[in-house]
C-alpha cells in the first residue's frame, strides 16, 4: 500500500492524495491550497498541533514526537 | 531467496515470535534476551545477530502489533463512520493483541524512545479515525460539542483503566470481551447530543 511521502499517512482512496490526484505521491494533508508539498516546517508545526488537538499532548512533547515522526520519511530523508 | 536467506528469515521470526509471546505473557521488562533464546531453542548470540540490541527486537514488536492495529482500525472505519463504527473497530483490532497490548499500557513510559514512539502511533491513527467521526457526527448535530483530544482520552483512558487492572475486571478471561461491548454502549451514549437539541 502507497503512504504520503511526506506524513506516512495510507494513501488508499484517491480522495487521500493531494487535490484528489492519485499521481501525487503525497496525501491531502500536506499539500498547500495550490496542490505544493508543504515546507518542513510547515510539516512540523501542522503535525504538532494535529497531535495536541486529537490527543491533548503537551506542546514540547507533541514536537518532538512530529520530528521523530517524521524523520525517517522519503520526502525529509535528504535533510 | 537463497536457502540460507531463507533460513535466515526463519530464525529471525521464530525469535520474533518467541519474544513477542513471552513479552505478552511475563512482561517486556522482565524478559530477558536469554529467556527468549532458550524458548527460541537458539543459542544467546542467534538473537543478536538477527537484532543488534534488545531495544531492536522491543523496537521490532512494539512496530509490527502497533502497525497491525493502527491498520485494521484504519481499514474498517474507512469513511463516512460513526463514533461508534470507530470505537468497535479499535475494540475488535485490540482483541487478537490483548495481553501483549495490555503489558503495552503497563510499560509504555519505560520502553525505548523508538518503541514508545510507534505506542504514540497506535493512538495517533485511533484519534484521527475518531476525529474524523467526530467532525461527521458534529455537522449532523449526533454528538455533544466535546473537544477531539477530550474524547479520545476519555476512552482510551478508560480502556486501559480496565485492561491495566484485569484482575479485578476478568481475572479469567478476555477484558476487551467482557467489558467492551458496555463501554462502547455508555460511552456513546454519554457522547450522544441530548434529545430535545437533535429533535431541534
Amino acid at each position: 500500500m502507497k503512504s504520503c511521502i511526506a506524513c506516512g499517512m495510507p494513501l488508499e482512496r484517491p480522495e487521500d492524495h493531494a487535490m484528489g490526484d492519485p499521481s501525487k505521491d503525497y496525501c491531502r494533508h500536506c499539500a498547500r491550497p495550490d496542490g505544493s508539498l508543504r515546507s518542513y516546517d510547515e510539516a512540523i508545526e501542522a503535525t504538532s498541533q494535529w497531535m495536541i488537538r486529537t490527543q491533548g499532548l503537551a506542546p514540547e512533547v507533541a514536537k518532538a514526537m512530529a520530528i521523530d515522526m517524521l524523520r525517517d520519511l522519503p520526502a525529509w530523508k535528504s535533510r | 531467496m537463497t536457502q540460507r536467506q531463507e533460513q535466515k528469515a526463519h530464525t529471525r521470526r521464530a525469535i520474533f515470535d518467541v519474544a513477542l509471546k513471552l513479552f505478552a505473557e511475563r512482561g517486556l521488562m522482565a524478559t530477558t534476551t536469554a529467556d527468549i533464546a532458550e524458548a527460541a531453542g537458539v543459542s544467546h548470540g542467534s538473537v543478536f545477530a538477527h537484532f543488534r540490541t534488545r531495544d531492536e527486537l522491543v523496537e521490532a514488536v512494539v512496530n509490527e502489533v502497533a502497525g497491525d492495529i493502527a491498520t485494521q482500525v484504519r481499514r474498517s472505519s474507512a469513511s463516512k463512520r460513526s463514533v461508534r463504527d470507530v470505537l468497535a473497530a479499535h475494540l475488535e483490532s485490540l482483541a487478537k493483541y490483548e495481553k501483549i497490548y495490555t503489558r503495552f499500557v503497563l510499560e509504555g513510559p519505560f520502553l525505548p524512545r523508538r518503541a514508545r514512539r510507534a505506542l504514540v502511533g497506535i493512538q495517533s491513527a485511533i484519534a484521527s479515525s475518531l476525529e474524523e467521526a467526530l467532525e461527521l457526527e458534529r455537522s449532523q448535530d449526533t454528538v455533544r460539542d466535546v473537544p477531539t483530544d477530550v474524547a479520545f482520552n476519555l476512552w482510551i483512558g478508560t480502556l486501559h483503566h480496565y485492561l491495566a487492572n484485569r484482575d479485578l475486571f476478568a481475572p479469567r478471561g478476555s477484558v476487551i470481551a467482557s467489558v467492551g461491548p458496555r463501554l462502547l454502549e455508555h460511552y456513546t451514549g454519554l457522547l450522544a447530543a441530548p434529545r430535545t437539541r437533535r429533535g431541534s
